[in-house]
């Protein structure tokens, strides 16, 4: 019952967006998220509508893939649209029992829901074309200049890395001790909120000694392959920025401008 | 000088504790460079506190080890030592690292500070080495157990290590993944001159070393060639051993009068020893 | 009575793209009273095959019948009988012992009874007498916490904790895997005597066609999610071409034993345990030496 879970959301591909420098990836969806927020009109946001479609189309990636990741946040968008629509004092269009819609409610309940959408779908994009593994490089490489006031980032990369070699391994480790404890009768299904949390003390016992005794191995077998911390350290993969980046960066910078622009005219 | 020196080797864990417990006692045994030793006993006989002596992973509480003449208690040698003893533990789940195969390969070699270009080499070296070239990209959970031993084995390798460890590394492999791991470490051992030291409570595995040595609580009980130590088989049983089949067969029929050697080890020796003991 | 499993089919994550068939058209009995032991390379089904046999997983088509019992029945009535049928089938998992977590021995052997609603005197009784099958003295190790034992006891206490259920099945994957050749000697033995003097029906998967040839009187072959064969070990080892195709190997006596026949020496092939073997020979060397 365990086996449906995915890591992630990689989806592998060859496109520009997949190739690009993943530090250069984050570092523009950063800049484009503050875009967003600065840039509140209608014509800026129909063109980064349009540029999001593009870059999706770019990617590969089903546009049904990228909508679906909306889905746990639909509430969201609506709820806030629906606040919207209300509280904004303005041109009367209708009213809902003793509540007016105005017109101004309209166009900043759709504003903000659009805003949201951008935010989640962009923000999806990265992590739908760049693996755990090369995120998790390029922000250990991004934080790397705040180790000087004392941030971990390698520690924090390591940690970020291990998690996500065991997570398969714990998944199916879950699995086994549920089947080993139903056996014995065990009921995870029925039953009160409480007493199906009691319940979960036979898997979770197990699944915590287990966790507990890898990492220990782990330590080992680290220490055993010379592991001591981030200093002295290299890397077989080197990040180095290519021409795409550079390119990708150009066109960014240009695009960013025009929008900058375009607001402030 | 030879390559591993252990000399009354003795660890206490918890030392003045309630829980005191002697792991190991007294030890000294020597193993030469390029030699393959495979160390018995049951569990609990002090194997892997020994093993775990051997590069530095535990320090002795008395006596001491040395390899290639440094001592495992000096702090500034201890990663020449782990870099010239790679280990190969139990459980093939528990000791890989990174997500992908090639990545993992190279951490040994990321901790020792090589150049990129050299780490990649000495990765692509070691993936070929051990026959897992074209898993390079694989996640490690999408292989079998006698793969991921091998990736663990070539990433000893990736660090130019001088000596493997095998701390009951295929005691969690069905028999296929046994004789893969077998059949690569016994390769670079004839190869490269691999030191090979083996803990094992599987038999055969150890028919096949040059030397023998047996624990037993915490001690030293028996070193010796593979035909010397089998050749007591009712001694190994009573350590909580076994032997090779070919070994019991040939000591139950010399015990019944047949007129065989003693140096019998695998089924090709028994083989012949009954083909020429019947052709007479 | 027995266990039967007809024309069972299994999927593996359908509908994704890993979707496999991990079990295609599997039809086979187990008696009750038999020692059943099933073999076959890793990946073959075997697992997936023993998580059949006391509803673990369901198929996708076929039944798994237990003592007449449809035990995924879906009707209501059906449900509960479902529900008995599959209390008698015990299941020991590989490395059992990593599912223990209770803080005594005695109370993680009584989580199977507990479950089965049994009154406390009753449930006492029987960790009493799981622990005397395993060969756990009650009184040294009831109070005991299950995590200061070795790691072969702590095999037993698991072992325990299933046999406490009263299951007429026992079901063991790989139940040797991991321990030392005394452990496992001791182990095997044990499972031998819950056969013997328990009168429990044994399934056991191994990798160690030793310990097949030893034990078990039906020997059922797996391979590719198929069931090969079904027969006595004795009859299985005898058909070379079949085991090479499944990747299983002879025991090693046969392999010596048929090497010397070859070589001329009038041994007994049909030898499947060292002590068989060993009489073939006495008699052979008896004849011609001294």
């Amino acid at each position: 019952m365990l086996n449906n879970i995915m890591i992630g959301q990689y989806f592998p591909g060859d496109s520009f967006l997949h190739r690009m420098d993943a530090r250069v990836k984050i570092l523009l969806l950063l800049i484009l998220l503050i875009e967003v927020f600065v840039f509140t009109s209608a014509p800026v946001y129909g063109a980064l509508i349009v540029l999001t479609f593009l870059l999706i189309l770019c990617s590969g990636v089903p546009l049904r893939m990228v909508l679906r990741s909306l889905k746990p946040l639909w509430w969201i968008i609506i709820f806030t649209f629906v606040l919207h629509l209300f509280s904004h004092p303005g041109r009367e269009l209708c009213r809902v029992w003793q509540f007016a819609i105005t017109q101004e409610g309209v166009e900043q309940g759709t504003l903000i829901s659009v805003r949201l959408m951008l935010l989640i779908i962009l923000s999806t994009l990265l992590t739908f074309t760049t693996s755990p593994l090369k995120l998790t490089d390029a922000l250990e490489s991004l934080l790397s200049p705040f180790k000087k006031v004392g941030l971990p980032a390698h520690e924090l990369a390591m940690m970020m890395t291990i998690a996500l070699r065991f997570i398969p391994t714990l998944i199916s480790e879950t699995d086994k001790i549920m089947k080993a404890q139903q056996s014995r009768g065990a009921d995870f299904v029925t039953g009160s909120v409480l007493a199906r949390l009691k319940n979960m003390v036979p898997i979770l016992v197990p699944l915590f000694l287990s966790a507990f005794r890898r990492a220990d191995d782990l330590a080992m077998a680290m220490e055993a392959r010379c592991y001591r911390g981030g200093a002295g350290r290299t890397r077989m993969k080197e990040m180095k920025l290519a021409r795409l980046d550079y390119i990708a960066m150009c066109i960014f910078a240009l695009l960013s401008m025009g929008l900058g622009v375009s607001f402030y005219r | 000088m030879s390559f591993i020196e252990a000399e009354n080797l003795t660890h206490i864990y918890g030392q003045g504790t309630e829980q005191e417990f002697t792991a190991l006692q007294d030890v000294s045994f020597h193993i030469e460079a390029g030699e393959f030793v495979a160390i018995l006993g049951a569990n609990g006989s002090g194997k892997s506190t020994l093993a775990r002596h051997l590069n530095g992973l535990l320090l002795p509480t008395g006596g001491a080890c040395r390899i290639a003449g440094l001592d495992t208690r000096s702090p500034q040698d201890i990663w020449q030592i782990r870099r010239q003893v790679g280990m190969v533990f139990q459980n093939p789940d528990n000791q890989l690292i990174a997500g992908v195969v090639e990545d993992d390969v190279a951490f040994g070699p990321e901790n020792l500070g090589m150049e990129p270009a050299k780490i990649r080499q000495q990765v692509e070296m070691a993936l070929q080495a051990v026959g897992m070239a074209e898993f390079r990209k694989f996640a490690p959970h999408l292989l079998s157990g006698g793969q991921k031993q091998r990736v663990a084995i070539a990433g000893a390798l990736a660090m130019d290590t001088k000596c493997l460890i095998l701390d009951e590394a295929t005691a969690m492999l069905d028999p296929q993944g046994r004789r893969e791991v077998m059949d690569t470490v016994e390769r670079l051992h004839r190869e490269r001159g691999l030191t090979l030291l083996c803990i094992t409570h599987f038999m055969d595995e150890a028919a096949r070393a040059d030397r023998v040595l047996v624990m037993e609580h915490g001690r030293l009980v028996q070193q010796g060639t593979p035909a010397e130590v089998f050749a007591d088989a009712p001694k190994l049983h009573k350590l909580g051993l076994a032997v090779p089949l070919a070994v019991e067969l040939a000591w139950n029929l010399r015990q019944s009068g047949v007129d065989l050697p003693r140096d019998i080890l695998s089924n090709d020796d028994l083989v012949a020893a009954l083909e020429a003991c019947y052709v007479h | 009575m027995s266990i039967e499993l007809k024309t069972v089919k299994y999927i593996y994550m359908p509908k994704t793209p890993y979707e496999r068939v991990a079990l295609d058209d599997v039809s086979l009995t187990i008696e009750e009273g038999s020692f059943t032991a099933i073999a076959g390379h890793t990946g073959s089904g075997k697992s997936t095959l023993v998580q059949h046999l006391n509803g673990l997983l369901s198929p996708v088509a076929g039944e798994v019948i237990v003592d007449g019992i449809d035990i995924n029945a879906k009707d209501k009535a059906g449900k509960i009988k479902a529900w008995h049928a599959r209390q008698q089938v015990g299941m020991v998992f590989q490395y059992a012992e990593t599912q223990l977590f209770e803080e005594t021995i005695a109370q993680d052997i009584a989580f199977g009874p507990r479950n089965q609603g049994l009154e406390d005197a009753e449930i006492e009784e029987r960790v009493r007498q799981a622990m005397e099958m395993v060969g756990l003295d009650y009184h040294k190790f009831k109070d005991m916490s299950p995590f200061a034992l070795s790691g072969g006891q702590m095999r037993r206490v698991a072992m325990a904790g299933v046999l406490a259920m009263r299951p007429k099945y026992l079901v063991l994957d790989e139940p040797a895997a991991g321990l030392d050749p005394r452990g496992r000697e001791e182990l095997m033995a044990e499972i031998q005597r819950l056969h013997k003097k328990g009168k429990l029906t044994i399934v056991f998967v191994s990798h160690s066609m030793e310990d097949i040839a030893k034990m078990a009187d039906q020997m059922l072959v797996m391979q590719g999610g198929k069931l090969r064969a079904a027969a006595s070990p004795a009859e299985i080892f005898a058909q070379a071409g079949l085991l090479q195709e499944t990747g299983l190997e002879q025991p090693q006596i046969m392999q010596v034993l048929a090497r010397l026949k070859q070589a001329g020496l009038p041994v007994d092939t049909r030898a499947i345990t060292p002590e068989a073997g060993l009489r073939s020979l006495r008699e052979v060397f008896n004849i011609h030496v001294k």
